[in-house]
Formats: C-alpha cells, structure tokens, sequence
C-alpha cells in the first residue's frame, strides 16, 4: 500500500508518554496537518515518522515496507525539526547542500536545487553568510529549506513557521501550498496554530495528550467537530460553555448558565452528565423583536473588534464571556448595551467533559 | 557547562565607560599601574630566572640582583654543546606532543559516548574517571614502578607515553565531556537525518563546535605533561629523561648548584609551553555555535 501507516504506535519514556496506542492510515500526495496543544504528541509523531525516534510499541509502514527500525537515511523522509540544527561552520549554501552532496549529485544539479530552494524562501542574498551572522526568521527559513530540497515522497514539517512575522507566514504557506502540490508528495506538518490546518490541510489530524482524538477534511472539522480539542480550530475558535445534560421525559437538552438547548444524543448519556457546549461565532445572530425561542438569550457588549470581514463581539451573558462574529456592519451597538442573541442550536456540538468526545447535537431551534 | 578556563584576552572586552568626572582619567591611570605593580611581584621569580639565562654566574648570584647587565649567551651555548641536552629537548617535546595527541583523541571518543549515550551510572563513571587523578602521585608511584619493571616497560618511551596518556584522559574526558553536553544532540539528529554516519558526524559536524574544548584540553594536559617529573624520573630512568628531570639532576651536582645551567635550561624549557599557550589562547574563547540550535542556546 501506498503512504505511510501507523498500527497501534506507542512512544513513552520513564516518566513521560509521548503517543498511545495510535493508528492511522495516511493516503499519499496530500498534505496532512497534525493540530494539536503542546505537549499533545505532534514532535513526537514527527520524530517517529522520520526516525530520528523509534516507538515503544508498534510499527510504522511507509510503501508497504515495515520501517519502524531503520535509520532516517534509509526511510526517505525529508525532515525539518521543531528545534533545528544549522551546521555553524558551515555557509548557509553549504548547509542546504550537504545532504544533496552525501547522495552524490553531480554539482551544477545541486547549485540548481539549492538556487531554485532559495528563491522560493526568499534566502538567496544570504547563501554566502554563516548561520551565526543570520536572524532568527532567516535562520528557520534555511532550515525549511535544507528539508525542502531533498527529493522525497515524505516530508515532515514540525512547526516550521512558529514565531515567523505575519507576512512571510502568509507566503510561505501558499508556498507550501504550491509546493506539495507540484512535488505531488505526501507533506505531514505539525502545528498548534489554529488557522494553519485550515489554510494549508487536505486532511486533519487532531491529537491530544498523545491520542488522535479527531480526523478529516478541514472544512467537516471546522463545522462538525468529533471532539471539543477540534472546535479549538479557526479565528476566533468556538467559544466552548460548560453545562449539564437534562432528561425530561424523552426530550434532552442541555443546561447551560447562558441557556437551555434541546439535543439530540448520538451517543450514550446520563442524566445531569457534565458537558461542554461548542458555539462557532458565526452561530450567534442578532435577534430583534420577542424572545422564548430555544438558545436565545441576553448579553451585554464588552468589546467590539472590527477585523474587516466580520465583527468580533465579545458578549458576557450570565457571567460566560462570549465572543461572537456578525458579518453585517449596519447594526451600531455600544459598550454596555443589552443585546438579544439568538444561536444555532442545530449547529452546536456536545462533548463529554471528561473524554473530550462528541455525545450529542443540537437540536433544531429557531433557524436564522 | 563550559569552563571558562583562561583569562579573556583584554583586547576582547568591551571598552570601559570613559569616565564621567575630570581627573578620574589619572585615578583610573593609578589603578591600572598597581595592578601591574602587585602583578609584577607574582611575576619577578619568573624574569629573575629568564634573566639569569643571559647572565654569567657571577651576575647571576650578584647581591643586590642586577637588573641591568650586559646579557650573554654563555650559558646557553654551553648547554646546546652538552650532548645530553638536546635528548633532553626530544625527549620532552616528543613524549609531550605524543602523549597529549593520543590522549586528546582518546578521550574525545570517550567523552562524545558519554555525553550521548546516557546510561545508569554514567555519572559515578565520570567521578571514578577522575578519581584516578585524586590518588597522590607518590602513593602510586611505587605500586607502578613495580608493574613496570615486571612488564618490562621502563626505561622506554612507549612506557612513559602510555602513562601520561592515561594520567590526561579522566581531565580531558571532563573537559570535553562539558563541551560536547553543550552541542545540542539536535545536531547528531539532523546529520543523521542528512545521512551522515556516526563517524562523519562526530568528526565533520560535533568536533568543529568543540575545538575550544580541545584547544583547552590539549593546553591543560600539556602543562601537566611538559612539567610531570616524579613518574618520568623513576619510570623512565636515565634514557628517557625530559627536561623537568634534568632540571632536578641538575640541582644536585658536585660543584653545588650549577646556576647557570639551571636558569639556561629553565628558560628555553618554559618558552615553548608559553608560546603555544598564547598561540592556542584565542581559540578558547571562541563559541561559534550560539543560537544556531532554535529554542537552545
């Protein structure tokens, strides 16, 4: 099989664990981005598939070879680490071209490579400096660029534009973009940011505390999240309220200090359960005229930020802050105003507060 | 931890904030002088006995001490005749050089285990290392001697070598072990990913972050080696003798001390170890892999 798997894949240490008991099946030539906390496992993922780690348990085939005890060389997999190592005594053009020169190709292919790389990441003025004369957003893009020129089936990114400014960001993940596309290679980039796996994702992996808690296209994590680690995703993430479920004859819902929301239960529950409710900011409307209608309710305007696209309203109702997302720019409010908020509710997701996973959905209220 | 071993050179200091109030400038020329007054009295045995190189014995044991004379190479000249001196030189320079080379070497392949491999007890591994250094050289000469003599080693060169050799690796292995913790193991990591071996690695990437470590370490046991006497006198014998070992031969003749002999040869035996000492100096103080590891230093 083509791509690379994970069966039941386990990484722990005296005192730590890394990953447990993980599998996963991932499809070639796409790119796949692991979202989750610190310390949820993406390095760890990372080490493992590169090899500069072996796992505690499990294996790891990639093109249907067993891989799990060979040395990164032997894998294929280009590799551009969290904490990256530049050769100080090396240039810049040497440290992007060493590993090219170790596989023995032939010279003008590597300056071709090298200079090809380099304009890409926007390096090329830096070539002849050595890592120590170099800013740290400029150190980082030589190793993204050291990892990128190799020609691989798999390239694993580990956080690679943490810290960078906005601007290169922005390019470098439209580069990225490009890249995977016309490599037609499998890219496996680990990020804790939350737009990231949006803008860069074929496929999401969610991972929390070392479990994949969640996976799919970026658009049906985004709107159905599996688990309330996933709501974390986009800007602003999904405000996420505590409560409680309530059974009254054969109707659920789900009490919560903001309101009460009709559901329905996917999966087993009990009476007075304590859950967590995810409301994506858009899900908030505006609502004029009576109130009584299910998931409505008062709130009084903190903060308003106008981002251009939508407003983000930060909302306190019955001491839970909120933040909500109008589109429409027409309807003045001020600070200290009482608004009526109507939501979503078949939009909304429940999730076990203690497992994390998704127990039920909202039930249709008002619709807006 | 990276020992900071040397003094920096003053040139490699910032400058000092120029002073603020008029006539502090002469206060701050004081204290400059008096420092290299106090400084010069550690420093006077020392110009006494390069001085007396250049002198005739009857200057040399003059009351007062001249300070200023008409400097000869009498002394040195005679010493440079005497066949037996130039053994002396070979003699010093060859078990030196070759000892602390092969000691260096050694212990940079131990200590890169060390510092890479951890295990259970690497720590007391490291203290009993350096315990072979705590024992006192007169406790354990005589024990030696007698493993020698059985082994048949004194007397030899391969003898003398093997046992400077030994006495430099636990302080080099500490040094170099301190260095080499220094250079994150994110390095090993990505020449391992680039596909280098382990030998590629540790010679090509992990070794030219630590040439201060070696500098010092080859610094460091070189004095130890250059100045060692009490093993060289007894293991070695009379063919294997290094200048150290003249110098005490040479303190206990017929004619009583030969002054002029002992300052000679204590002059041209101190120079090349200052040289090389103020030739290597620099390179202790160069660290070049500063923020090249993200998230380290």
């Amino acid at each position: 099989m083509e791509g690379v798997s994970l069966r039941g894949v386990s990484k722990r240490w005296r005192h730590t664990v890394g990953l447990r008991d993980l599998t996963i099946d991932i499809d070639p030539s796409q790119f796949v981005v692991l979202y989750g906390p610190r310390g949820s496992g993406k390095s760890v993922f990372c080490r493992l598939l590169v090899g500069v780690d072996r796992p505690s348990q499990g294996t790891i085939v990639m093109n249907g070879a067993d891989v799990t005890h060979l040395a990164p060389i032997q894998r294929g997999v280009a590799y551009v680490p969290q904490t990256f190592a530049l050769y100080p005594q090396f240039s810049v053009y040497d440290n992007i071209a060493y590993p090219l020169a170790i596989q023995g190709e032939k010279k003008a292919e590597i300056r071709g490579r090298v200079d090809q790389i380099a304009l890409t990441l926007g390096i090329t003025d830096i070539l002849a400096k050595r890592p120590d004369q170099l800013s740290g957003g400029q150190k980082q893009r030589v190793a993204i660029a050291k990892g990128l020129v190799l020609n691989r089936r798999v390239y694993v990114l580990d956080d690679p534009l943490v810290g960078l400014d906005y601007k290169i960001r922005e390019r470098l993940v439209e580069e990225l973009r490009n890249l995977q596309e016309s490599l037609d290679a499998l890219f496996v980039y680990a990020t804790s940011d939350p737009l990231e796996p949006l803008l860069l994702a074929d496929h999401v992996v969610v991972l929390d505390q070392g479990r994949l808690v969640d996976q799919g296209p970026p658009a049906d994590l985004y709107f159905t999240p599996n688990h309330v680690r996933t709501a974390t995703l986009g800007y602003p993430a999904a405000n996420v309220i505590a409560g409680r479920i309530n059974q009254d004859q054969d109707r659920w819902r789900v009490l919560t200090p903001v309101c009460d929301i009709p559901i329905e239960v996917t999966a087993e529950v009990a009476s007075d359960q304590e859950v967590l409710v995810a409301v994506r900011a858009e899900q908030f409307l505006l609502q004029e005229g009576p109130s009584g209608a299910a998931g409505s309710f008062d709130a009084t305007v903190e903060l308003e930020e106008d981002i251009g696209s939508e407003r983000i309203v930060h909302l306190r109702a019955n001491g839970q802050d909120l933040q909500a997302g109008f589109s429409d720019h027409k309807t003045a409010l001020e600070l200290g105003q009482t608004v009526r908020v109507a939501t979503k509710t078949s939009a909304m997701r429940i999730f076990d507060q203690l497992s994390g996973r998704c127990v039920a959905v909202g039930a249709p209220g008002i619709e807006g | 931890m990276i020992p900071a071993t040397l003094d920096p050179s003053p040139a490699e200091k910032p400058p000092a904030n120029p002073p603020a109030v008029k006539g502090s400038r002469f206060k701050e020329r004081v204290k400059d002088l008096s420092v290299w007054v106090i400084a010069a009295v550690f420093f006077l045995p020392e110009l006494w006995i390069f001085l007396s190189a250049f002198k005739t014995p009857q200057q040399i044991l003059a009351v007062p001490p001249r300070w200023i004379f008409r400097p000869t190479l009498q002394g040195l000249t005679a010493m440079a005749h005497e066949g037996a001196f130039w053994t002396y030189v070979f003699n010093s320079f060859f078990i030196t050089f070759t000892a602390v080379f092969v000691a260096v070497g050694i212990s940079f392949l131990a200590a890169y285990g060390l510092s890479r491999y951890r295990f259970r007890g690497g720590d007391f591994l490291m203290f009993v290392l350096l315990s072979i250094r705590m024992v006192p050289g007169s406790a354990s000469v005589l024990p030696l001697f007698l493993m020698y003599t059985a082994l048949g080693w004194t007397n030899t060169y391969a003898g003398i070598i093997a046992f400077d050799v030994m006495f430099s690796i636990p302080f080099a292995i500490w040094i170099l072990k301190g260095y080499l913790d220094g250079v994150s193991p994110r390095f090993d990591e990505s020449a391992q990913v680039d596909g280098f071996s382990r030998w590629r690695t540790m010679f090509r990437i992990i070794l030219p972050q630590i040439l201060p470590g070696i500098v010092a370490a080859f610094i460091f046991n070189m004095i130890f080696v250059w100045n060692e006497s009490l093993f060289n006198a007894i293991l070695g014998g009379n063919t294997v003798q290094t200048i150290p070992v003249a110098l005490q031969s040479g303190l206990n003749t017929i004619n009583g001390i030969n002054w002029q002999y002992i300052a000679s040869l204590s002059f041209v035996y101190t120079v090349p170890l200052m040289a090389t000492i103020y030739f290597f100096q620099k390179y202790l103080l160069v660290g070049m892999t500063f923020g090249t590891v993200r998230g380290e230093i």
